[in-house]
């Protein structure tokens, strides 16, 4: 779960890593103008390379303060969806420093990563792997990180700033606390920005995930490791996928049947392609009934084709469910067991979407 | 032969009364597969699968001797399971779970590590050595016509994808010498690297077949031990998730992309870096058999 600038500059105030003085402006909010300038207006998003993008501005004036909300809460661009604008001291720093901490899966371990040339142009990153089990004032992980800090790795407030970093890592589950850049100023270090992403895992374990593509075939896909594949393959048959979402780890008839009407409501479909390798425990019966579930309480009914490419327990019975309601409600759906492979599945697909030749 | 297993091997199941548990445990003694002892904190004194339960892992190693256990808790008690078992020095641990939390990963593999414990997963399907013994409930009730004994060491991030790839070649005439699901967590206790380590030391494995997925930097650094000569038999990969190439870093099935992956991670990165090292590249499951098939004549 990715936290937004000020979310971020919130916990990291918690974990006492200063942070500029600040307040957040709400779109349907108040627009009270701030009382000294210079400040700092940055747009909440979280795409990257906000200052390329005009979101981020210095302004030295409540006209340039109203001009700037005027111009972000009434814009047509794709940044219409953002609600929030923070609205922070200017702070002056000769030098920006860049730091994170976070996952290596080279190393397996926790990293920290450091550089002299921070900002926006930043580079130079140098990398030292970490103990979890030990703090990272620990002698072991300092004797890892000092070499990468250079000047700073005997300045005792850059290792309070580290103690802070560490603490938040581990006590929220992070995958990642990146500040970037570190100012360096007259009054310590001050976090110009903050970028914290925590382990969904702990957060929302059960949340599918659902990637919206940019095509016409519905994609209903179980299996991590066979959905992704079953993408590759549409694909390469000629396919446009429209979704890629997966459910694995026999998910109930409910959870089947709100995943169906999600995917189903997307627009422009022309195919629908529920696949998945052989299942050795889910019981098949239950999830293609969920489909059903899901495809009768749309209020549109498909009049695209639907495939199934499915096997497993009470594989039998579920195709016989799904023939009688595609008769009931004249919808076309076509079932294939695992003697048919994926990439074959993947063909008929196409063909039926896009009116070739069956 | 094969790797990790074999028919002396004694497991204990951390988590046996429960359904993943129970599953798993009848699944291993239908095979063959010794269960020496289970543990579930409060239900020592029953029996499951024939087999004991203990409190605690402490208790079932001070009866039995164990060579592996099969972790199959919450995901929230897996670290403290697996602690449990390091603890003991338990040499191999195998953990079913998924949605592990990715610190308590980073730190069971740091404990493991300091202890010389093997640790596969999580989210591992299991491992099997047609004919020898399986470790988990890899291939269910349909276990004899999935996997069958042979030349072909098998080690995939998907738990699915083990079994698919296995069928295909044991449709085609190749047996496995191994199969092994390592997991697709962001941090995988048993990586390609390691795991293909030890089909490079089994004389019975010829040839290795590897499933990879967007997403970390295992599939790279594979790479870099054939480049480096460390790894030397005939490997054929293949990746999934091509379409994820274009996407944004962080929303393509990877993780939390940041500057430490040092541009590795991509569909684009592992196939170029896999094919430089002379890995066969395969994009379906038939190509897999084709390439097998090539290097065993």
């Amino acid at each position: 779960m990715k936290l937004y600038e000020y979310e971020g500059k919130g916990l990291m105030a918690e974990y006492d890593i200063q942070v500029p003085d600040s307040f957040v402006v709400k779109k349907d909010g108040i627009h009270t103008p701030p009382v000294t300038y210079p400040k700092v207006m940055k747009v909440q998003t979280h795409s990257g390379e906000r200052a390329r993008r005009g979101l981020v501005k210095t302004i030295g004036s409540s006209e340039e303060y109203f001009a700037f909300l005027n111009s972000f809460f009434v814009t047509d661009s794709q940044d219409k969806k953002n609600t929030h604008v923070l609205v922070e001291d200017f702070i002056e720093s000769p030098q920006e420093l860049y730091l994170s901490v976070s996952y290596s899966t080279e190393t397996r371990s926790p990293v920290l990563a450091f550089s002299l040339s921070g900002g926006s142009n930043y580079h130079s990153v140098r990398i030292a792997s970490l103990n979890i089990t030990k703090d990272i004032l620990d002698e072991e992980n300092i004797s890892h990180w000092a070499p990468i800090l250079g000047t700073y790795a005997e300045n005792q407030e850059m290792r309070t700033v580290l103690s802070s970093i560490w603490r938040l890592f581990l006590e929220k589950h992070a995958l990642l606390v990146e500040i970037n850049p570190l100012f360096v100023t007259k009054n310590g270090f001050v976090a110009g920005d903050a970028k914290i992403i925590l382990d969904d895992e702990r957060i929302s374990p059960a949340e599918r995930r659902f990637i919206t593509l940019d095509g016409d075939i519905a994609i209903l896909a179980s299996g991590g490791g066979a959905s992704l594949l079953s993408i590759d393959t549409l694909i390469r048959a000629g396919g446009r996928p429209a979704n890629y979402t997966e459910y694995s780890g026999n998910p109930s008839r409910e959870v089947v049947k709100d995943i169906t009407k999600r995917v189903l409501s997307q627009e422009g479909l022309n195919g629908c392609w529920v696949v998945g390798g052989t299942a050795n425990f889910t019981d098949i019966y239950e999830t293609l009934s969920g489909f059903i579930d899901g495809v009768r309480e749309m209020e549109l009914k498909p009049t695209y084709p639907i495939i199934v490419r499915r096997d497993g327990p009470r594989r039998d019975e579920a195709f016989a469910l799904l023939r009688d309601f595609a008769e009931l409600e004249n919808i076309h759906i076509e079932t294939h067991d695992n003697t048919t492979s994926i990439e074959e599945s993947a063909h008929r697909i196409v063909n039926a979407a896009y009116g070739n030749s069956n | 032969m094969g790797i990790l297993i074999n028919k002396d091997s004694q497991v204990l199941v951390q988590g046996i009364t429960g359904k993943e548990g129970q599953r798993a445990a009848s699944a291993m003694r239908a095979y063959g597969t010794s269960v020496v002892a289970g543990v579930t904190p409060g239900k020592g004194g029953m029996t499951v699968a024939d087999a004991p339960v203990y409190n605690s892992v402490k208790e079932a190693v001070s009866r039995h001797t164990i060579t592996a256990s099969f972790i199959a808790v919450p995901p929230t008690h897996v670290k403290s399971a697996s602690c449990e078992a390091i603890e003991q020095k338990i040499p191999l641990l195998v953990i079913l779970t998924e949605h592990v939390p990715v610190q308590d990963c980073a730190w069971i593999y740091a404990k493991a590590s300091q202890q010389g414990v093997r640790v596969i997963g999580p989210s591992s399907i299991g491992i099997i050595s047609p004919g020898e013994a399986r470790i988990g409930s890899i291939g269910g009730d349909q276990v004899n016509s999935i996997f069958k004994s042979g030349p072909v060491g098998v080690v995939s991030k998907s738990g699915g994808m083990t079994s698919e790839i296995s069928l295909a070649l044991t449709r085609s005439g190749f047996g496995q010498s191994t199969a092994v699901g390592i997991g697709g967590d962001q941090l995988i206790c048993s990586d390609f690297v390691d795991i293909v380590m030890l089909f490079e030391e089994d004389p019975k494995t010829k040839v290795v077949v590897v499933f990879g997925e967007v997403g970390g930097t295992y599939e790279e650094q594979l790479a870099d031990s054939m480049q480096n000569g460390k790894i030397k038999k005939p490997l054929v990969a293949l990746v999934a998730g091509a379409f994820t190439e274009g996407l944004p870093e962080e929303t393509a099935l990877g993780h939390a992309g940041t500057i430490v992956q040092r541009g590795r991670g991509s569909y684009k990165s592992k196939v170029d870096t896999l094919t430089k090292a002379g890995a066969h590249i395969a994009y379906t499951l038939d190509d897999i058999v084709i390439h097998v098939r090539n290097l065993c004549i």
